[in-house]
């Protein structure tokens, strides 16, 4: 079964990519960061493993992505450590060359929610994702999606909320494979309303994700 | 005065001698003929007309009865009797309708001419070869009518007759026959007379023929076009210059990526080294892809090029296509005049 496996990456990594308009992309990352609730002194290291998947065909792509995430404790206030599973989705259409309009969600599941030591928070992603080749097999990505309708597992609303992304690939193996690269700068202008006082209680985190990925 | 007549008897001795030499003394058999040739070369007026006119009454082919007239008509012309001269050409005109006077002094020519004027005779019947596709070219026929008559011009092949044309002319004619039928089609392949008959005002006829052999061919079809001569495909993709615009792109996204984190993070405090990570891959990268060779690129403006040549190619071959459906049902005629002719 391991040979099988291994023989089918090394066939996948070794021919040369089809010219056409449809992409398969699948990968795996190791992520690393930083989580910061309420104030600097609330405040996690980040560290994971995540996959991802992605679909293209012609001007329409879709992208998902799962990453288990190990927060530990950092800041004077926090004071235990706790894992969570974020799932990101994207479908977006390319409206001109290089720029496309993005929809989605983002969901990011404490597993120790109810202690409050982070809160868990869904949204959904509208905005737009950048992609520019820099040369044979590389290129960049930039994204700006606004995370509207923000749910937290603790009450409270975020009338602003963004979510700014970095990515890079660079090709290897006739393009097959790609070495990748992704940062996730989450930010959550969150506000209470306990006993009638609002209250501002930000999330934010920050993600960085190196990887490979290979070209199907 | 008399000093001028024999300035034009000379001329006409002077001028006489190639225009019998014509008629080939090799070719004339009769003997009272050629000693009267003989006398006229001499100059010995008198004898050249006995002798001609005895040999008129002797057994001649019909070429040694036109020459004998011929010599009867220069003689006459030379001795100033104009009357006798342009009877005598008339004569032989109407034995041999398209002889023409070999170089003659003007006077005789005048004879000669004023001869034609009184009868009535087709001269100089020629039918050109010539090769067409049926309904694109035609058959040059060509001749002279001395006189005015009512003349038509037919093919004729077995039952089948064509008029070609009906007129009243007189003079120098001219016609293109498009070898075809009343209906249309192209006349069958076969040999054919191409009868002219001139009928004058007395009710005076005269007619003359030239055979002619008319096959019929296949069209050659055009071949279809892979290329448009003069023009060439062009690459489709291009190699741009190496620049180091790659590297400014990497630039241009890591900069707002991180602007916008900056600018968004509030109170709370940006840990970058996550963000600073993946900003210097992707400036890495920019780097690495400035000093490679850039891939290939769309040349748009050469597959426009190629579009517009294949579509060109592609117009230009259904043209054929449709050429050639109609070459393959039109027919090539061909026209050979071949020898046997007549008035």
């Amino acid at each position: 079964m391991r040979a099988g496996l291994a023989l089918l990456g090394l066939a996948a990594t070794t021919l040369p990519l089809p010219l056409t308009a449809q992409r398969f992309v699948i990968g795996v990352a190791g992520a690393g960061g930083d989580y910061r609730e309420v104030s600097n002194d609330l405040r996690y290291r980040v560290s994971g493993v995540g996959a991802m998947a992605m679909f293209a065909a012609g001007r329409v792509a879709a992208e998902v992505s799962a990453t288990g995430l190990t927060y530990t404790a950092d800041g004077p206030n926090a004071t235990r450590d706790f894992k969570a599973v974020q799932f990101d989705g994207y479908l977006r259409v390319l409206l001109v060359r290089g720029v496309s309009v993005e929809a989605g969600l983002t969901n990011r599941q404490v597993d120790a929610e109810f202690e409050y030591l982070a809160q868990s928070a869904a949204a959904v992603r509208l905005g737009l994702y950048s992609a520019v080749d820099l040369g044979r097999d590389a290129g960049a990505q930039v994204r700006v999606n606004y995370l509207a309708g923000a749910r937290f597992s603790g009450g409270g609303t975020a009338p602003l909320a963004v979510d700014v992304g970095l990515g890079f690939y660079y090709g290897v193996a006739n393009g097959r494979l790609r070495l990748t690269g992704e940062s996730q700068f989450q930010r959550f202008n969150r506000t209470i309303d306990p006993g009638g006082v609002k209250r501002d209680v930000p999330i934010q985190q920050i993600i960085g994700k190196l990887g490979f990925a290979v070209v199907l | 005065m008399r000093l001028c007549l024999w300035a034009l008897v000379l001329g006409s001795v002077v001028a006489a001698p190639a225009a019998l030499a014509q008629a080939g003394p090799a070719e004339i058999q009769n003997a009272t003929l050629r000693r009267a040739i003989r006398a006229y070369d001499n100059v010995d007026f008198n004898q050249a007309l006995a002798l001609g006119r005895q040999a008129l009454r002797e057994r001649l082919t019909a070429p040694e009865r036109a020459r004998a007239y011929e010599l009867l008509g220069f003689v006459h012309g030379a001795t100033s009797q104009p009357d006798s001269c342009i009877a005598a050409f008339r004569e032989m005109i109407l034995l041999d309708p398209d002889r023409e006077l070999p170089r003659a002094s003007g006077r005789i020519n005048g004879y000669f001419q004023a001869a034609l004027s009184q009868v009535l005779v087709v001269r100089q019947l020629q039918v050109d070869s010539a090769e067409f596709v049926a309904g694109q070219g035609y058959v040059p026929i060509r001749f002279t009518v001395t006189s005015s008559a009512r003349v038509r011009t037919r093919a004729v092949s077995g039952t089948t007759t064509i008029l070609i044309d009906s007129t009243i002319t007189v003079g120098q004619v001219n016609l293109r026959w498009p070898a075809q039928l009343p209906s249309g089609e192209p006349v069958p392949a076969g040999r054919y007379a191409i009868q002219v008959e001139a009928r004058g005002a007395g009710q005076s006829l005269f007619g003359a023929a030239r055979q002619v052999e008319i096959t019929q061919g296949v069209v050659d079809t055009v071949a279809h076009l892979t290329a448009l001569p003069g023009y060439e495909y062009l690459p489709e993709t291009e190699i741009p210059p190496q620049s180091w615009r790659p590297l400014g792109l990497a630039f241009l996204y890591t900069g707002a990526a991180t602007a916008g984190a900056l600018a968004l993070q509030g109170s709370l405090d940006a840990r970058g080294g996550a963000l600073a990570v993946v900003a210097v891959g992707t400036l890495v990268t920019g780097f690495v892809a400035s000093l490679r060779q850039p891939a290939p690129q769309p040349a748009e403006a050469n597959i426009l090029y190629n579009q517009l040549l294949r579509e060109q190619l592609s117009r230009r071959n259904a043209e054929i296509q449709r050429e050639n459906v109609a070459r393959r049902q039109a027919v090539q005629i061909r026209v050979v005049p071949v020898g046997g002719g007549g008035s």
